[in-house]
């Protein structure tokens, strides 16, 4: 049907029924439009995508000539310092490696899950449902400076929302430094993703589930299921599909985490990201070369992550129909 | 209307508590913020939970007088208007010739831009940088040049739209003798408008928030956008502990946003559906 209506397409623009000369012409100016149209965008593309991700991998076997400012071959020398760095979590680079996969855990077994269940309680229209969907998405239209600046208020030591309330409640002694402990500091950067997360796959859950029809879950209900048996063998298999690009997208973030912890802690006590040891590299180390390393293994170990997590949604997915 | 079995009185109410709560943690520290920028460092110091003195605009004068406040903004509707407006056209120009103009290599240029924007982007900063340096593409010029891509999300928005709409139309513009980019550019793209629509406001949400590209191309300290210049504000703020100060310029910088939102909701929550989905 496609290829009819493409070779219709066709047609028309060669002109077949128009004189030879005309439709030379005609060809030409078709070429030189979709030449024009597309020029600019394509040139974008090969430099700011094509050309950076080349550049990347080279730079991850080059080390920078410090007298000469040149990158000269290096092997794997890269990979070498970034894997001993690492295992002996030198520059606090093997945390940054494991805080990488607790946030992969987070996004895809922590939110992912939580946004479902949300998600399904305001499809039943209970309550101020309309309030919580607007409120909850307002993350996603706030500047992430102005959201995690927020954030940081609630949890500031001394005039902070959450001291000063437990101060009030007569519990000094659980005030804390909160971002700035290392026993609470990534447990608090992680609740700050979840609490500024949720809203995003609220709204693509939700219209997922209004999209279920009315009488699938109108018979369901006349047969006497319960909520669990409702939302485990009715919702979940029926937006499985979008569940499952939900949790794809959040696996592939999870591999670009960085400016929560930046603009939280600076990345410290204990809450680097791979991501972030790459950006700090570059703009503060200068390490073009250890940075781009770590970019190309980052994006290996998402490639492979986000892979078989795609298999297992798939096969789930098989499962079901 | 049926939404299916309805929830028991316990289960209702230990749902509503939770939303609520949460609801509230969202919303109350923009409140906290905005009653306490009416206050004085030291009257914010002695009580942060009681209401201001007076409301006095203090704060606000000299937030908008000593931070530059309305330069950011200046900057910040310059970079969202032509960034948005660049995005829109290459995104439109380049998903309606793969949508509808068949040619060697077409499916090509499809899929790398589904590639392109799957590949974790952070990774390659260093490259990034160096070419930044070495071409001196920083300031507002770079970052227009960077946001004026036609191969992201939005294409493939754009597309989708493209694929559904008839070439009978197109047809009959070119046999009244109207030219290639004419039927683009008068036909075809206002029949798109719902594609223009969620693609214009996400991606004027994104830029207008965007922190990480203008914190590194932004060089020059007089040309900043509302994100960057608040952050730099905020680290300062460690110094001077002037709070209030920073409380006004939070909400100066959030008030906009949160009235467009409140207009708009319903609008801008369709364009982020439409978006999210394609991926």
């Amino acid at each position: 049907m496609k290829k009819l209506a493409k070779a219709k397409d066709k047609d028309k623009f060669n002109g077949s029924n128009a004189v030879k000369l005309d439709s030379k012409r005609k060809d030409r100016t078709r070429n030189i439009f979709i030449f024009l149209m597309l020029a600019w965008p394509i040139l974008n593309w090969l430099i700011f995508t094509l050309y950076m991700n080349l550049e990347t991998l080279a730079y991850s076997f080059q080390r920078l000539n410090r007298f000469t400012g040149e990158m000269r071959f290096s092997g794997l020398t890269n990979y070498k310092i970034l894997f001993q760095k690492i295992i002996n979590n030198s520059d606090s680079y093997g945390t940054a490696f494991r805080n990488t996969f607790l946030w992969l855990g987070l996004n895809v077994l922590v939110i992912g899950p939580i946004s479902l269940v949300v998600s399904y309680v305001l499809s039943k229209k209970i309550p101020l449902h309309r309030f919580y969907n607007a409120v909850l998405f307002i993350p996603n239209i706030i500047s992430i400076v102005i959201l995690t600046m927020v954030w940081s208020f609630i949890w500031a030591p001394n005039q902070g929302i959450v001291n000063d309330l437990l101060r009030m409640l007569g519990l000094d002694h659980l005030t804390r430094v909160w971002l700035g402990d290392p026993d609470t500091a990534l447990i608090n950067v992680f609740i700050y993703c979840v609490w500024a997360g949720i809203g995003f796959n609220n709204l693509i859950l939700s219209g997922a589930i209004a999209k279920i029809p009315k009488e699938i879950l109108e018979s369901a209900e006349l047969d006497g299921v319960s909520n669990w048996q409702e939302f485990i063998h009715i919702i979940v298999p029926s937006i499985w599909p979008t569940f499952a690009t939900v949790t794809i997208l959040g696996a592939t973030a999870a591999f670009r985490v960085f400016l929560q912890p930046q603009l939280l802690t600076n990345g410290q006590y204990g809450t680097s990201t791979i991501a972030l040891k790459v950006v700090d590299e570059v703009l503060g180390g200068g390490d073009y070369g250890l940075a781009s390393a770590a970019g190309v293994v980052m994006a290996i170990l998402g490639f492979i992550a986000v892979y078989l997590i795609k298999k297992f949604l798939d096969k789930m997915e098989a499962k079901w129909s | 209307m049926n939404v299916g079995r309805k929830f028991s009185k316990p289960v209702l109410i230990i749902a509503e508590v939770l939303l609520f709560i949460y609801a509230v943690s969202l919303i109350f520290p923009y409140i906290w913020v905005f009653i306490n920028s009416f206050k004085s460092v030291p009257e914010f110091y002695s009580s942060t939970w009681s209401l201001p003195e007076s409301f006095s605009l203090t704060n606000y004068i000299r937030a908008l007088k000593e931070t530059n406040m309305l330069s950011y903004f200046k900057w910040s509707i310059i970079v969202t208007l032509v960034g948005t407006a660049l995005q829109m056209i290459f995104s439109a120009m380049t998903a309606y010739v793969l949508a509808k103009y068949k040619f060697k290599g077409n499916a090509f240029i499809y899929s790398c831009a589904i590639v392109g924007f799957l590949i974790p982007t952070t990774g390659t900063l260093a490259p990034l940088y160096a070419f930044l340096k070495n071409t001196g593409l920083f300031n507002i010029y770079g970052l227009i040049v960077m946001y004026a891509t036609g191969m992201g999300t939005n294409m493939v928005i754009y597309y989708s739209f493209f694929k559904k709409i008839s070439w009978s139309y197109a047809e009959a513009a070119f046999i009244d003798g109207a030219g290639h980019f004419r039927v683009f550019w008068n036909i075809m793209l206002p029949m798109a408008r719902e594609a223009s629509i969620a693609v214009g406001i996400t991606s004027a949400i994104r830029i207008w928030n965007d922190y990480f590209l203008p914190s590194i191309l932004l060089t020059n300290p007089k040309v900043q956008t509302v994100a960057v210049g608040l952050r730099s504000l905020q680290v300062q703020q460690q110094y001077n502990a002037n709070w209030t100060v920073l409380f006004a310029a939070v909400i100066l910088a959030t008030l906009p946003t949160i009235l467009l939102y409140i207009i708009f909701q319903d609008k801008i929550s369709k364009g982020f559906l439409m978006g999210g989905l394609k991926e």
